[in-house]
């Protein structure tokens, strides 16, 4: 019995020690900004090497080539002669980039807050012409993080780090799961629009229109003249409610989405737009088309636009005084859209692409659905529909209206 | 590991078979209380396996609740040591793999941008010393365990952070848990 009782000792001894203590290791991604002054920066923006696309964001067409934003860090040059084989010809390095316009020979294109105006007259031989400083200040770091605004930020370098989070235990016991919960630092604008010299997507937030170029920052549409191209001046500033995202040109009106309504602007006078008519609706992000007497607008959840609809509204804007809503369809997550005849192509997020015929806006039949790719924006233009995916860029032929016919595919490479 | 595994089993199992006697179905089934630093939380055991003469082994399954709902799924073997008649002290070891049961909701939109967690299973062990005492005519018993439990787990959650247009930036976070609390169990075996 006494050699029990030894046993029992040394065994309650070792429970009671501190081998009781939990833990929970907690890894997280550190990023450390790289700085370049501006000048540095200014002098590389022109057309470099070309570089694998790794996150693609907006585009634009002009002609046979295609502007391809690289978030963050510039635009791809792309040779899209042959759609069935686009050839990645230059990259043109813009820090900060997300949103690009093109008029005649010149892109605009965001640089964090500034405006930057590229000649690209040849685009395999970009050069900076001038910065407008402080055309997006919403672009501006948030949180917690304070930039050096003396210099630029060209990269961040990202890190894994472990740390003890065991002091949370006590209090964020949770039967299902820890998430991270950090800020978002800056939240990302972006940029586009319609006009004679290419075509953009439906998620732009700047466009060239004629002889002016319309900035939506977040709570203001700024216009400039072009009419020199290369020296933009500002002729008027709109103030807005806050959270406008998207502009869509359409005749002699600018379609822009908002995260509680679409507004429509009358450019008549195109140095000072008017509010000529708007649409509310749910609190929701929500990039807009229009064609003919009906816009198109999607609304999802789960963005900056803290909404939680995700459907296809589409509008009667026979008056565009006084849009009203025709038909309500359910979505997963749309983004961007574009129109092309009747056939209406919606990307639909992480359910993939969707192919409409919207020729009756208030009933319109799914024709296509295609899986297996999270959609962000589309242009349909020429037979061509180029879609811009999370792995890629892709091309269709809809020659036929009831199939979509995949033409080729620069897939993104993040090991490079 | 795997290999090493497999070897001590069939060793257990062949030692107690090729001993004299006729080894028998035998199953424990406890409820307890887990009581570590950061919780106290009920736990659900059972336990189905052979016995013979002083040693059982089978394989446990479970509920614990401690900190982060989980189903421990582990071998274990015990060893006994009869102290007078119809009572015994036992010793008891498990290991095996950790299952955590979370209400994984897949893609979470709060409004404020997407969370995608993971749960990724881990390793279990326990160790404890029993006291059983016979009842009745046949092989049931009461079970008194007091021992330690030892769980761990991952949890891997890809972040997507808001923003007006895509692809928003997306943050990649892990946790590793690893759980300690004293177990005491009581139950009913035959």
């Amino acid at each position: 019995m006494k050699k029990y009782l030894t046993l029992l000792l040394f065994f309650t001894a070792f429970l009671f020690q501190s081998c009781l203590k939990d833990k929970i290791l907690y890894t997280y991604t550190m990023a450390i900004p790289v700085y370049k002054s501006k000048t540095e920066v200014y002098a590389n923006i022109r057309s470099n090497e070309p570089q694998p696309v790794q996150s693609p964001g907006k585009l634009f067409i002009r002609g046979n080539y295609i502007f391809l934003n690289e978030v963050d860090k510039g635009v791809h040059v792309i040779d899209n002669s042959n759609p069935a084989n686009p050839v990645l010809k230059a990259f043109i390095t813009i820090p900060g980039n997300l949103d690009i316009a093109v008029k005649g020979n010149t892109l605009y294109a965001d640089l964090y807050t500034d405006l930057v105006v590229v000649d690209i007259t040849n685009p395999l031989a970009a050069r900076f012409e001038k910065y407008i400083p402080m055309v997006f200040p919403s672009r501006n770091y948030g949180g917690s993080f304070i930039a050096d605004s003396s210099r630029v930020i060209v990269d961040w370098i990202r890190k894994d780090t472990t740390v003890d989070y065991s002091a949370y235990l006590s209090w964020e016991k949770r039967d299902v799961m820890l998430y991270a919960t950090a800020g978002t630092g800056g939240m990302q604008n972006n940029a586009n629009g319609g006009s004679p010299s290419g075509i953009a997507g439906s998620m732009a937030r700047f466009s060239a229109v004629d002889n002016y170029l319309y900035c939506l920052n977040s709570s203001q549409l700024r216009t400039y003249s072009l009419s020199n191209p290369l020296d933009p001046q500002q002729a008027s500033a709109v103030n807005m409610p806050w959270n406008i995202e998207t502009l869509y040109p359409f005749r002699d009106k600018l379609f822009i989405g908002s995260s509680s309504g679409m507004f429509i602007y009358n450019i008549s006078n195109p140095a000072v737009p008017v509010l000529e008519g708007q649409f509310q609706h749910a609190r929701s992000c929500d990039p807009v088309i229009a064609d003919g007497n009906y816009a198109y607008v999607t609304l999802r959840d789960g963005s900056a636009c803290f909404g939680t609809s995700n459907q296809l509204d589409v509008l009667d804007i026979t008056s565009m005084s006084s849009p009203f809503l025709l038909h309500s369809y359910t979505m997963t997550n749309p983004h961007g859209l574009s129109k092309s005849g009747d056939l209406l192509f919606i990307c639909d997020g992480r359910d993939g692409l969707k192919m409409y015929d919207a020729g009756n806006p208030g009933s319109i039949v799914l024709k296509k659905h295609i899986t297996g790719l999270e959609t962000y924006d589309a242009i349909a233009w020429n037979n061509n529909l180029i879609v811009v995916a999370k792995d890629g860029l892709y091309q269709y032929d809809f020659s036929n209206p009831s199939s979509l016919t995949l033409r080729s595919k620069i897939s993104v490479n993040r090991n490079k | 590991m795997k290999k090493s595994l497999l070897l001590v089993c069939l060793l257990t199992v062949s030692v107690m078979i090729s001993a004299q006697g006729k080894p028998r179905f035998s199953s424990q089934n406890t409820a307890g209380i887990l009581v570590g630093s950061s919780d106290n939380a009920p736990q659900l055991q059972t336990i189905n396996g052979i016995s013979w003469q002083n040693w059982f082994t089978g394989i446990g399954t479970g509920i614990d609740w401690y900190y982060q709902r989980s189903i421990p799924l582990f071998w274990e073997v015990e060893r006994g040591f009869l102290i007078a008649p119809r009572r015994k002290f036992y010793f008891s070891s498990g290991a095996g793999a950790n299952f955590p049961w979370g209400d994984s909701p897949g893609y979470i939109s709060n409004g404020w941008g997407t969370a995608a967690p993971k749960m990724i299973p881990g390793f279990c062990w326990n160790a404890g010393l029993g006291y059983k005492v016979t009842v009745g005519k046949q092989n049931d018993a009461v079970l008194l365990q007091l021992g330690f439990s030892n769980k761990m787990h991952r949890e891997e959650v890809t972040t997507v952070y808001p923003c007006f247009n895509p692809p928003c930036p997306e943050n990649k976070a892990s946790y590793k848990y690893n759980f300690r609390a004293l177990s005491l169990k009581l139950g009913w075996g035959f």
